[in-house]
């Protein structure tokens, strides 16, 4: 069972997930980032998951753009290794739908790392389509990969 | 290979007293009169750990040329084991060009660096203060993987 809370004014608790080396939380060396990059990552409206009182994943969804008609959000989204992708997705899912019964929301995007399988498993169990690919865009892990896009429109957008 | 990780306030002590000044490599701990710890701020410099063990510092980070100084200490363990993961996570992770660092010329550890790949480029004389002297320090350079 996964819970949810707002991360808040104190990010602390969220700095260790960033330990795994792929835990690609709006970077792609989370692992060599130092304490101050972190929390300077970490808006007091992301969401803090826990299981069992420990963290296990972050989700933050902002405005595409701070202007116009206010619909269109960005999923940031990261689990731990632990997590299995149909809990993670789950868990997305949840906040998505919180989020959508209180804001406009009509269409969610999120990128992933072409070589990134938990992300891109993640996107897929969470019902995210892919809408494109940016061929050899972003250099992780020691190659390079195509920066995916995932895209998710509300029913009747 | 030691595995380098990020920087927290916890690693604040282990900084303080490994940290001997940009030299590439620098073991057996800061003692008195050490200079100050670099500061991390992940964009000019960069600053990793082994924790309880030694530091890794990128500073000077270019980010058009992709080039950057690195120097690496630590308290009593092998300090070339720490270069060598440091430049793999400086090529691979970080995508950087090449990376310098310099020694004390005729530095005991000037070996260890050739055989990482280092090349000594250039000496300086009166460059750093060792001994109650100002002695000659070559820049060496190491080429990574571009591609």
């Amino acid at each position: 069972m996964i819970s949810t809370a707002f991360i808040g004014s104190d990010p602390t608790a969220a700095v260790e997930l960033f330990e795994e080396p792929d835990f690609y939380f709006r970077t792609p060396v989370p692992d060599l980032l130092s304490e101050p990059e972190i929390r300077a990552l970490l808006a007091p409206d992301a969401v803090l998951c826990r299981s069992g009182g420990r963290p296990v994943g972050l989700i933050w969804l902002p405005l595409a753009q701070d202007h116009g008609y206010a619909g269109h959000r960005v999923l940031h989204a990261r689990f731990a290794r632990r997590v299995p992708a149909d809990a993670a997705a789950g868990t997305v899912g949840s906040v998505l739908c919180t989020l959508a019964g209180r804001r406009p929301v009509h269409r969610v995007t999120h990128t992933v790392y072409g070589g990134d399988r938990r992300g891109v498993a993640l996107a897929e169990a969470a019902g995210f389509e892919l809408e494109g690919a940016l061929p050899v865009l972003v250099a992780v892990g020691g190659a390079w990969h195509d920066l995916r896009l995932y895209a998710k429109v509300a029913a009747g957008a | 290979m030691p595995e380098l990780r990020g920087y927290r306030t916890r690693d604040a002590g282990l900084l303080a007293t490994a940290w001997q000044g940009p030299l590439l490599m620098a073991t057996g701990g800061a003692g008195p009169f050490a200079p100050p710890p670099p500061e991390p701020d992940g964009h000019w410099c960069r600053v990793l750990v082994v924790p309880d063990a030694g530091v890794a510092v990128l500073d000077r980070i270019d980010h058009v040329h992709r080039t950057a100084r690195l120097s690496v200490a630590t308290l009593d363990a092998p300090v070339v084991d720490l270069l060598a993961a440091a430049l793999v996570v400086a090529g691979e992770r970080l995508r950087l060009r090449q990376v310098i660092g310099v020694l004390p010329t005729g530095d005991e550890q000037q070996t260890a660096a050739a055989a990482l790949g280092f090349v000594a480029e250039v000496t300086i004389p009166e460059h750093v203060w060792r001994d109650g002297n100002a002695v000659p320090a070559t820049i060496w350079r190491a080429g990574l993987d571009d591609t």
